[in-house]
């Protein structure tokens, strides 16, 4: 193929970033089997067969920010790094009534993490309002058992904190079994519970870290066409189906087996990559495969629908219309940066100039 | 100052974004969903300042309300809203022009603070009602409430005049002026002045006026007009003292030259003596051009010959007799002006000198031109004593009639003059003796046109009337009520000297003026959009303008509505209805 360019505004990276190989080899990963729907060297786009319409999706998504980072002695005379941050979570949804930001499920949380034990909660009053930064002691990113050493550690657990209130809130919200409930990435590492009958609940993957299938299945993809809501078939990532030691390691990872499948959300112009145009979907893999099939039609039929212009979003058109204004409603929300910056400015000076 | 606002006249919270900040003297409003505010919307936020525990009651009155939605950026993201792909919220915002801060503290109101709509008392305060010790009504807000104007600015005890400003035939002027007469003399804010209180209107298009002294059946039948009127605390009904002038026709007899009301319109005229001994003649040159050097030095010098000429006839008598020849029509007088002002007449240095002071030759023929010119319209309006009693053929300023309607329809323009600036002098002359009194009984004028009668540039002699009664008509009790198309070419000094401005339907590029600053942005295009029937008042008191909607009138503006006639009708309810649309197809109002 010649050259093509890649639709995501620079700054926000790629959507085809890949982590493990710079280019999709042409064999597919060990840990995948693509066969579950039909047969891989049967793969060709699907329209959907069990899906009629757009039907109601809910998204979960999640905005974090770091206001600042700090650094303290613990009672052992220790040095300790500290970061205070904060984290929105919060859902849109989409039916036959319109698009609207589920407000009622908004939560904005304060925390100061640090590396040390115990540590003091800090509340910073704001007019008629405080922000409560409640400390907790931060866990390593590497070892979740292991306390925090690094500044990366400290991101790493605001991160997966709102990583497990997206979840929280996605569980919730799936109860309604009317409706696909999105969250916002991979399933892997999220605490999902072992049966979830019923529950139409996906992880949407707007930016591709690892394409999983072979270079002949790459070809399937490129050929998926949004005009008829085509979808790849369905295949699953399981780590069990290695050998035994990378089993579980991974399982200690928390990389549980999961449904994927691909969807194309655009047609995209010539000058970009055909592959550019797609996202990939999870679904936790504990239940019947014919629910995952539903789960995948109903996508493929409402997706394309939600999928952003590039005049409005930066990282269009994975980044679907409403999870854009969410993501925005959920940082304002956070707060004015500054506003933050300057409130914890004078909270931490203030009782040092006291003692003076 | 007005208490707590009641629950269900919550309106919304004071906004305070970098926008739409708030500040003493306006902010915005964040409309509550499940209500809203319209423009001229009187509210109400009390707000209260800090260490003190003082409340301050802040009133204003919406003067915008703009509806956007939140969370889109783009003009295309309104599709996806409506495709229910994007969330977004509808927000309506207004914004409020502070009327009045109570107890005076100027400070802004605090975001987040409630807006309520100042109903009842609370309105009156915002809009500066309770301070009105004596108060006519000024028309009806749109939500039909009365808004009052001041008298005390009105009847020259702390301010006078109005000014009113429209297009023609869409801005009711003439209506408006005629309510507002109206009101003063029929709503009681006059109190025992009310008696002897007069008006003077001149009728210069239609016969629109003529019937003032008879009921409108339109209006007396329509049940919502009726209640209109109740709210003004009006009764439903005609001018009761109202007398009819109108020039004599050409010819032999004093009859008026009126159109289809004849019937108690009396025909005036006025003497040669009286032409002669007061200076009438000056009005005959009453365009601007005429202040040029040597014309208007001949002008007042023949003007002050023919005083001498009046002072030196016998009494009794309505001629004139110059160089002690009687002279008995108009006709007569000018020869005589003429052989007195011709450089080639052997009489000539009796009236203008000889030698350096002499005349010059185009001069003399510049201004018997225009006299005679004059005289072709004007003559047959000075007689001499061909009419037996003359007294009771003139506008009688000081007879029974409380409005005086002086026709002038028929007349060309500069009989009309002629007339206005007479009529104006007279006025002037009489009410010069009672400068000093307490508070004296007004007499309201009503001149339509003024940019004919005092235009921006030039001078004339009615304009100085005009002025004089602008700049010193507050102490002599006269009252300019005047109008015109375009208060850009009036003088401005008799602009400025109206307590009261007034603003019908405008001309968009004449609502761009200077003279129209005082309505503000909002006003200003809202100006343009006025209906015949809405009008916007600003007046001395109160810091906004505000719109008003008068009702139909109650006495009839044509034969066919008079209410003892019938003949030839339109369907009263055809009538009203195009007049309650804010139609004009059927003259229903007079400019």
């Amino acid at each position: 193929m010649t050259l093509r360019l890649l639709p995501w505004e620079p700054e926000y990276g790629t959507n085809l970033r890949s982590e493990n190989d710079e280019v999709p080899s042409d064999e597919p990963r060990p840990y995948v089997d693509l066969g579950c729907e039909v047969a891989a060297e049967l793969w060709s786009p699907r329209e959907p067969k069990t899906a009629t319409g757009r039907v109601p999706v809910q998204m979960v998504d999640g905005v974090r920010r770091a206001e600042a980072y700090a650094m303290d002695v613990d009672d052992e005379g220790q040095p300790v790094f500290g970061l205070f941050g904060s984290y929105g979570v919060g859902a849109a949804r989409c039916d036959a009534k319109g698009a609207r930001l589920l407000e009622e499920t908004f939560a904005i949380t304060r925390r100061y993490l640090h590396t040390g034990k115990g540590g003091q909660d800090w509340l910073l009053a704001a007019g008629r309002t405080a922000l409560e930064f409640q400390a907790r002691p931060a866990r390593a990113a590497a070892k979740p058992g292991d306390p925090a050493r690094t500044a990366a550690d400290l991101v790493a657990t605001l991160n997966r904190s709102m990583l497990d209130a997206e979840t929280a809130l996605a569980l919730t919200l799936s109860e309604d079994e009317s409706a696909i409930t999105l969250v916002d990435g991979s399933l892997r590492g999220r605490a999902m519970p072992e049966n979830l009958p019923g529950r139409l609940i996906a992880g949407y993957i707007k930016g591709i870290q690892e394409w999983y299938v072979g270079g002949k299945q790459l070809d399937v993809l490129i050929q998926l066409d949004v005009r008829g809501n085509e979808r790849s078939p369905i295949f699953l990532i399981d780590h069990a189906l290695l050998s035994d030691d990378a089993t579980r390691e991974d399982r200690a990872l928390g990389r549980d087996a999961r449904y994927s499948w691909y969807v194309r959300l655009a047609a995209l112009d010539a000058q970009f990559h055909p592959l550019a145009g797609l996202a990939r979907l999870e679904a936790p893999a504990n239940q019947p495969f014919e629910d995952v099939v539903r789960l995948a039609d109903d996508t493929a039929m409402t997706l394309p629908a939600l999928a952003s212009s590039p005049m409005r979003d930066p990282r269009a058109p994975q980044n679907l219309t409403p999870v854009g204004a969410l993501e925005q409603a959920l940082t304002h929300r956070l707060g004015d940066r500054l506003m933050v910056r300057r409130l914890l400015n004078a909270a931490v000076g203030r009782p040092a100039r006291e003692a003076v | 100052m007005t208490g707590t606002p009641p629950q269900d006249a919550y309106r919304g919270l004071v906004l305070g974004t970098d926008r739409e900040a708030s500040t003493p003297l306006g902010f915005s409003v964040f409309v509550d969903e499940h209500s809203y505010l319209q423009l001229d919307d009187v509210v109400h936020v009390q707000t209260g300042l800090p260490g003190v525990g003082e409340t301050v009651d802040v009133y204003g009155v919406v003067d915008e309300v703009t509806a956007r939605q939140e969370g889109v950026s783009l003009t295309s993201d309104v599709g996806l809203v409506q495709e229910g792909l994007l969330p977004a919220r509808n927000v309506v915002s207004a914004h409020v022009s502070v009327t009045r801060v109570e107890p005076e503290i100027y400070v802004p109101p605090m975001p987040g603070q409630r807006v309520s709509l100042a109903q009842g008392d609370a309105r009156g305060t915002a809009l500066y009602f309770d301070k009105m010790k004596e108060r006519i009504p000024l028309g009806l807000s749109r939500t039909g409430e009365p808004v009052f104007g001041n008298l005390e600015f009105l009847d020259g005890t702390r301010g006078a005049h109005v000014n009113i400003s429209g297009i023609s035939g869409v801005a009711t002027k003439t209506s408006y002026a005629t309510y507002l007469l109206y009101a003063l003399f029929e709503g009681g804010a006059l109190g025992n002045r009310a008696a002897n209180s007069k008006a003077l209107i001149f009728n210069v298009k239609g016969e629109d006026l003529l019937f003032l002294d008879r009921p409108n059946r339109v209006t007396a039948d329509d049940p919502e007009e009726r209640e209109r009127y109740a709210h003004l605390d009006l009764s439903v009904g005609p001018f009761e003292r109202a007398g009819f002038f109108a020039p004599v026709r050409r010819g032999g007899q004093p009859m008026p030259d009126t159109g289809s009301r004849q019937e108690g319109v009396v025909g005036c005229f006025w003497t040669l003596r009286e032409f002669c001994a007061k200076g009438y003649i000056q009005y005959l040159f009453a365009d601007a051009e005429s202040d040029r050097g040597q014309l208007s030095f001949l002008i007042d010098n023949v003007d002050g010959r023919l005083r001498t000429a009046a002072r030196l006839t016998p009494v009794g008598t309505s001629n004139i007799e110059v160089d002690g020849e009687p002279m008995t029509t108009f006709d007569e007088l000018l020869d005589a002006i003429d052989a007195h002002v011709d450089p080639d007449s052997d009489l000539v240095d009796k009236w203008t000198g000889t030698g350096a002071s002499a005349l010059a030759t185009g001069t003399a023929r510049a201004f018997m031109r225009r006299l005679r010119a004059a005289a072709r319209h004007v003559g047959h309006l000075v007689r001499g004593d061909e009419f037996d009693h003359p007294e009771e053929h003139r506008v009688d300023l000081d007879g029974p009639h409380q409005v005086l309607v002086v026709d002038l329809h028929r007349l060309h323009d500069r009989a009309q003059r002629f007339v206005v600036g007479v009529l104006l002098q007279e006025l002037t002359d009489r009410r010069e003796g009672i400068s000093g009194a307490e508070r004296p009984a007004p007499f309201f004028v009503v001149v339509d046109e003024l940019n004919k009668y005092a235009p921006r540039e030039g001078r004339s002699p009615i304009k100085e009337v005009l002025l004089d009664i602008a700049e010193r008509g507050r102490s002599l009790g006269i009252i300019l009520i005047g109008a015109q198309q375009t208060a850009s070419e009036v003088e401005p000094r008799i602009v400025a000297n109206a307590s009261f401005r007034v603003v019908g339907r405008l001309d968009a590029a004449e609502a761009q003026r200077g003279e129209y600053r005082f309505l503000g942005a909002a006003m200003r295009d809202r100006s343009v959009l006025l209906k015949p029937g809405s009008m916007i008042v600003q007046q001395p008191e109160i810091p906004v303008p505000l719109l008003v909607q008068f009702p139909h009138p109650s006495w009839a503006t044509r034969k066919q509505e008079v209410a003892d006639t019938g003949i030839g009708a339109a369907s009263p309810t055809a009538v009203l209805s195009s007049f309650r649309a804010g139609r004009n197809d059927d003259r229903r109002f007079e400019d």
